[in-house]
């Protein structure tokens, strides 16, 4: 044991408050800070030195040595978060396209389709009863308007799907996009978290970054994360690479080529790595690809089947036999090649003039009324229309469900993570009060050993004075 | 069990929760101002079905409704009609009756009954080509402008029916249609080539003028059995007045129904509405007033 070894002894304590009180700063600094992990300085005792011949007897301990500052992190409740956030993230993306086929129907009870089939079969109805040459002319004007206005507001409902058929594609290029961009900047914090690992620097901040991003591209696809050496990781979409170590690599969406041919079974949007198909376990971008290649399609073929039904109902009633002029047809030139409802109208060769409201040769408007009195038939449009609209209701307020249930979940899940890994203020408060008494403790310790050198430097060896 | 808080935590789940709330006040007040239950279909798909339902039955009751008027216009002209030619047909008998004395045989006299009868034969060709909104209403489901049609040479006419046997019928009911018409042969005679009452006067007025009195004997009893048949048609047209104005009954009590029923399903109770609203409003600012205190204080409020 040397003088002046106290000395050293205090000045290590002093440094190691002083590193303590410095984490704690940067905690409270960051406590706002979103996906932040708290950090704690790693002390340990400093061991006597000396073996054999050099050997001390009775010799306190050299002081406090800092061995570190750890990230206190629990990887099993990074990993839930994610997983969770993702699934709430999928579940919302999901009903908000719900929602929009939804809004798109236009039913609210006094407009929309099934408000324009009642008009027309009142209209209908109306011509039915009609005798005289003004009278007739005038009910058929009415009626072929409504049966028009029926068949503008399918194609008006047809040209809504459609038009957020192409906005979910433009919205799935952003998704990749912002993949891509994320997967880069893991990249580079695989790398930069490397180094930092192999020169001793501290990389907690590069851990949290990455963190970060990981739970972005989570958010996005249901990435999963694997560790790999030197604390880098790779993260998997499906079962392909987006990350691989320090090399990341493009996602690349091909889009389906119109909401037609998804619908014919044609084609369909794809993501690749490569030539590696991709298919994403969760996250938005899976919702947003489902949408584009299953939900929208699948809805906008039932609103064609609907709009079939209707018109095959008409034109029974109008038509009994099929061999006179139909009501409603369907043009065969199609702007998108869309379905039915896209294709209906009133056959252009029908005029008030030319139009057979009656039995052949009579004038008893027995096809009028038949029209008109299609709502109260078992097969009859209103029917047919009504099933379509609530389904997609149903289905709506499913997915609702769905997404409230998973965004509780994904909160519980952060505070689960946050518990472990989140800043206390309370906590930090406690623990800079005691580095502060521990720093005042060590440098009185200081003062104390100071005082004896003092004498004895300055008093030993002084006779009489 | 979560052993410990990180402050976010705090924030975060009272942010979630005040927001929560607020959709919930959000959503009644929404109800409230908009008096329907629900502001979108998937609100409540099972109401959202029945509202359609309901609507598209309503529109269908008010067509009923439209129909029973329409056919409640075309008897009332019928009747009009019928009355007319029940009058003149008794006025024709009073004719036959004065013709029959036999101490009648002024020619000068007989002349001016067979006038009579002539004339009463036109009243009721008149009768027959009645029209409603433009169209003979006895003339059944014809295309022609009239229901009898006439040629004369002299005092003489050849009838030729030119209305048809069509019914005019009127769906009332689901499933239940109203005859609303009568044709020209039920009322005036004329089918599968029996004479017709204009055929019958006119050979009258011929016996009348020839001073041809057992012509004029049986004449009575034809004039009779024609009046019977306008009678029975008009008890068949009453009857169907009867039924109509039954059904409109009918038709408005349960367009009242199924107007309640719609605002059953789809209309918001006003008072629960409020009352659900002090409630939730009671337990937002609880939710507020309670964050306030817990986010805080620190522990740096108490180190000096």
């Amino acid at each position: 044991m040397s003088t002046f070894s106290g000395i050293n002894l205090s000045s290590r304590a002093l440094t190691a408050a002083q590193r303590a009180m410095e984490v704690t700063g940067q905690n409270i600094a960051n406590v706002n800070t979103e996906g932040y992990t708290r950090q704690r300085l790693e002390q340990t005792e400093s061991v006597a030195g000396g073996t054999g011949t050099y050997a001390r007897r009775n010799a306190p301990g050299e002081g406090v040595e800092i061995t570190g500052i750890a990230r206190v992190s629990d990887a099993l409740t990074e990993a839930a978060a994610r997983q969770d956030v993702a699934t709430a993230a999928e579940h919302q993306a999901a009903t908000a396209v719900w929602t929009r086929l939804e809004a798109n129907l236009g039913e609210d009870g006094t407009s929309g389709l099934s408000y324009q089939l009642n008009d027309m079969h009142k209209a209908f109805s109306d011509l039915g009863n009609a005798t005289s040459a003004e009278n007739v002319l005038a009910g058929r004007t009415h009626a072929l308007a409504r049966a028009t206005n029926v068949a503008e507001t399918a194609k008006q409902v047809d040209a809504q799907v459609q038009s957020q058929w192409s906005e979910l594609g433009g919205r799935i290029d952003l998704h990749t996009a912002d993949v891509n961009s994320t997967a880069e900047k893991v990249a580079g914090l695989n790398a930069a978290i490397l180094n930092a690992g192999t020169t001793g620097v501290s990389a907690n901040e590069l851990l949290d970054q990455r963190e970060r991003a990981l739970s972005h591209l989570a958010e996005l696809t249901g990435a999963r994360v694997v560790g790999r050496e030197g604390g880098m990781v790779d993260v998997y979409v499906g079962n392909a690479a987006v990350v691989a170590g320090r090399q990341s690599f493009t996602l690349t969406a091909t889009h389906g080529t119109s909401l037609a041919d998804v619908k014919a079974g044609k084609s369909g949007t794809t993501l690749t790595i490569g030539n590696a198909a991709v298919q994403p376990t969760s996250g938005s971008l899976k919702a947003t690809l489902d949408a584009v290649n299953t939900t929208v399609p699948d809805v906008s073929k039932g609103i064609d089947k609907s709009v079939r039904d209707i018109a095959a109902a008409v034109n029974a009633a109008y038509n009994p036999g099929g061999t006179g002029q139909d009501l409603f047809t369907f043009t065969t030139a199609s702007v998108n090649g869309g379905g039915a409802a896209e294709q209906i109208r009133v056959d252009p060769a029908l005029t008030p003039a030319s139009m057979q409201d009656s039995t052949p040769g009579t004038v008893d408007r027995a096809r009028a009324k038949a029209v008109g009195e299609l709502s109260t038939a078992p097969n009859s449009p209103t029917r047919s229309w009504r099933s379509t609209v609530v389904d997609i209701a149903a289905k709506t307020q499913a997915s609702e469900i769905r997404a409230d249930l998973a965004s509780q979940v994904s909160l519980k899940s952060i505070a689960a993570r946050d518990s472990v890994s989140g800043v206390n203020i309370d906590e930090e408060m406690t623990n800079l009060v005691s580095y502060q008494h521990a720093y005042s403790a060590a440098a009185r310790v200081l003062t104390t050993i100071d005082q004896a050198l003092d004498t004895l430097i300055n008093r030993t060896g002084l006779v009489g004075r | 069990m979560i052993g410990r808080i990180a402050s976010r935590t705090t924030a975060m789940n009272s942010l979630a929760n005040l927001q929560a709330s607020q959709v919930r006040s959000d959503r009644i007040q929404q109800q409230m101002t908009s008096g329907k239950a629900y502001v979108k279909l998937s609100d409540d798909p099972v109401a959202a079905n029945d509202a359609l339902r309901f609507r598209s039955e309503i529109a269908v009751n008010e067509q009923y409704g439209r129909n029973i008027s329409d056919g409640q216009r075309w008897l009332s002209v019928q009747e009009g009609s019928l009355g007319s030619v029940t009058n003149s047909l008794h006025a024709a008998r009073d004719a036959l009756v004065q013709a029959n004395n036999a101490a009648v045989s002024n020619p000068a006299a007989r002349g001016a009954l067979a006038a009579q009868l002539r004339s009463i034969r036109d009243d009721l060709l008149a009768q027959a080509n009645t029209q409603h909104e433009g169209h003979p209403v006895f003339g059944g489901t014809t295309t022609a402008g009239t229901a009898v049609a006439a040629t004369f040479s002299g005092t003489t006419g050849t009838y030729t029916i030119t209305g048809d046997e069509g019914a005019v019928t009127r769906r009332v009911a689901p499933g239940h249609d109203v005859r609303v018409n009568a044709t020209a042969t039920e009322v005036f005679g004329g089918a599968g080539g029996a004479p017709t009452v204009f055929q019958q006067l006119d050979a009258l007025a011929d016996a009348v003028e020839s001073g041809d009195t057992t012509a004029v004997g049986a004449g009575l009893a034809t004039i009779d059995a024609a009046r019977d048949r306008v009678l029975s048609v008009r008890g068949a047209l009453g009857a169907r007045v009867n039924q109509l104005e039954a059904l409109e009954q009918a038709n408005a009590v349960r367009g009242d129904a199924l107007t309640g029923s719609l605002d059953e399903v789809e209309g918001v109770d006003i008072a629960k509405a409020m009352i659900e609203f002090r409630l939730q409003d009671t337990a937002y600012q609880a939710a507020l007033a309670t964050t306030a205190k817990v986010i805080q204080p620190t522990l740096l409020d108490f180190l000096r």
